[in-house]
């Protein structure tokens, strides 16, 4: 079992996308847009999942100031977005889903990403 | 902008009134009473799509299984059985619906499109689900998720329902876009229409449309002035083509405008067909001519051409001439100007009779629409650069002789040439008179000229 952060604000999706990654076994901690996301990143998070358009704190700026806190440069990134990803965010960003993608699609970005760090 | 993704729905026609398609990750409500023919359409538009190597799930709420729904879809033309269950696959949900109520109804959705990799998701009975919801927060709440997940997953979403609702009603705002199928009423005659009354992320053929559920499935019908003849197209004045009577040719100064519209009214038995006959026997192998009757049979017609000296069967047999006859009796207009101008472009025809222009007239049902029918397929035939004979009778009763302009106002504005062949007592004798009323922007020979109908057809005095 993982522990995931998962930004996203539209509500059901970030429902949708929380239930197929609970079914596969992981700890989900959902945030409603980059601000609450910050506030609830824990330093034993496994993977950060994040919505590029956000209100309040988008996903380029809340990840960027995530990932200059101790501990967490190495932490997995996956975006997600309707737009492409912008050129600025492809560095630390170990995997992108444009959108439309099939949450099963996240849950298996997911297990990837922590095969790889494992 | 890029263009959004489109799920064609396999039918030419409502693609067109959907300017493309279905968008790919809407959620759609199709709504009709029971009988309007939601099932068919769904299951054609997922036959089509299975066709295109596409995978669909369809969700049925109905307690009965799939077997009747499948014993009459093996009458249509579209379903292909042996799809199933690899790239089409029906699944009933009303047992997840008893069980774990809409939540677990929207898993159960969701876990199938994932499982199937679906692009598009059928949910057949959502009326059922109504019922089973504890509030209608409880129901909004499932299409919202139903919607957003469509949405999230790229998975078009068919929601089909009979239940009818307000059209501000907070379902309909949910959803990309909601299509209703009904019945209209009118003079006796039962007639289904299809309407789209929202839908996002582009523009559509608004409007009320006709169609038919057949061994092909549905047939759907746009009305023509709704998706023809938007461009207005002027007459080519400076070609002539012959009207088939040499001496009204000379009244004519010349001939008719290629590409013009003419009108042809008289009373019964005054020689309109035979007038439209060699209006079509002029035809040529370059200018070939489609000829619509709608009340004389083609065996009639064939008959009536061959006592003026018309070989229809020649004409017929060199691609000349191309006769259609439709019966008058509750067509749709709207299929048969459709099929028309198919037809046109086709045999690529640059002559057209409409014999007994009232066959469009007395179906169109709101008679308000025939001046914006007319126009549309006025302005489609100049652009195809078609010279268009209609005949009329004359509607006017006890009248005799009817006034020159009996008959003609109504369609006279819709047409460019208007020409009369009426009776007149004189002399305590009937005589036939010809007149031309008019021909835009030309001159003409404004006199009424007696004419008589022998062998060689109209033969006009003077």
């Amino acid at each position: 079992m993982a522990k995931i952060l998962l930004a996203e604000d539209e509500g059901i999706i970030r429902m949708l996308l929380a239930e197929v990654l609970i079914e596969d076994g992981h700890q989900v901690i959902e945030a409603g847009d980059g601000q609450e996301a910050l506030a609830l990143l824990v330093p034993d998070v496994d993977v950060i999942v994040s919505d590029m358009m956000m209100p309040r704190l988008g996903g380029a700026e809340w990840v960027t100031a995530a990932r200059s806190r101790p501990g967490m440069a190495s932490v997995p990134v996956i975006l997600m977005s309707a737009l492409p990803l912008p050129d600025e965010v492809a560095g630390f960003a170990m995997a992108f889903l444009q959108k439309p993608f099939r949450p099963t699609a996240l849950a298996r970005t997911v297990q990837h990403a922590l095969n790889r760090e494992s | 902008m890029p263009e959004l993704a489109r799920l064609s729905t396999g039918i030419a026609t409502l693609d067109l009134i959907l300017n493309g398609g279905l968008l790919r990750g809407g959620a759609y409500i199709l709504q009709g009473f029971p009988g309007a023919g939601k099932t068919v359409l769904a299951n054609q538009i997922a036959s089509s799509h299975v066709r295109d190597d596409g995978r669909v799930v369809y969700v049925t709420l109905l307690s009965e299984g799939h077997d009747r729904m499948m014993a009459h879809l093996s009458q249509m033309a579209f379903f292909d059985p042996a799809v199933l269950p690899g790239r089409l696959s029906y699944v009933s949900g009303y047992a997840e619906l008893e069980k774990n109520g809409l939540p677990g109804l929207a898993k159960l959705v969701r876990s199938e499109v994932e499982r199937q990799e679906a692009e598009l998701v059928i949910l057949d009975g959502l009326f059922a689900a109504e019922e089973t919801a504890s509030s209608s927060h409880a129901f909004r709440r499932l299409i919202h998720e139903l919607q957003a997940y469509a949405h999230l997953s790229g998975c078009t979403m068919l929601l089909l329902t009979n239940s009818r609702r307000e059209p501000g009603s907070p379902e309909y705002t949910m959803v990309d876009g909601w299509i209703e199928m009904t019945d209209v009423r009118a003079e006796g005659r039962v007639m289904r229409e299809l309407e789209v009354h929202k839908f996002r992320g582009g523009g559509i053929v608004r409007g009320r449309h006709r169609y038919r559920i057949s061994e092909n499935g549905i047939e759907v019908y746009p009305r023509l002035e709704a998706v023809v003849g938007q461009q207005v197209a002027m007459p080519t004045g400076n070609t002539l083509v012959s009207s088939g009577i040499a001496k009204l040719d000379l009244m004519l100064r010349g001939g008719l405008s290629a590409g013009s519209a003419t009108l042809l009214v008289g009373p019964s038995g005054t020689g309109k067909t035979i007038a439209a006959l060699q209006f079509a026997g002029s035809a040529t192998v370059n200018e070939p001519c489609l000829f619509l009757g709608f009340y004389e049979s083609p065996e009639r017609l064939r008959h009536k051409a061959s006592g003026i000296g018309v070989d229809m069967a020649g004409l017929e047999a060199t691609s000349r001439l191309h006769l259609h006859w439709r019966s008058p009796a509750e067509i749709l207009v709207d299929e048969v100007a459709g099929w028309l101008l198919a037809e046109l472009r086709r045999v690529g025809a640059r002559r057209l009779v409409v014999d007994g222009i009232a066959g469009f007239q007395q179906n169109l049902v709101e008679s308000e629409r025939m001046g914006r029918f007319l126009t549309a397929l006025g302005n489609e035939l100049r652009s195809l650069g078609i010279t268009a004979l209609y005949t009329s009778a004359m509607t006017g009763h006890g009248q005799f002789p009817a006034p020159a302009a009996q008959g003609v106002a109504e369609l006279s504005p819709l047409v460019d040439n208007v020409l009369t062949m009426r009776l007149v007592e004189r002399n305590e004798a009937v005589h036939k008179v010809f007149s031309i009323v008019k021909v835009p922007d030309r001159d003409f020979d404004p006199r009424l000229v007696t004419y008589t109908i022998g062998p060689g057809g109209i033969a006009l005095a003077g």
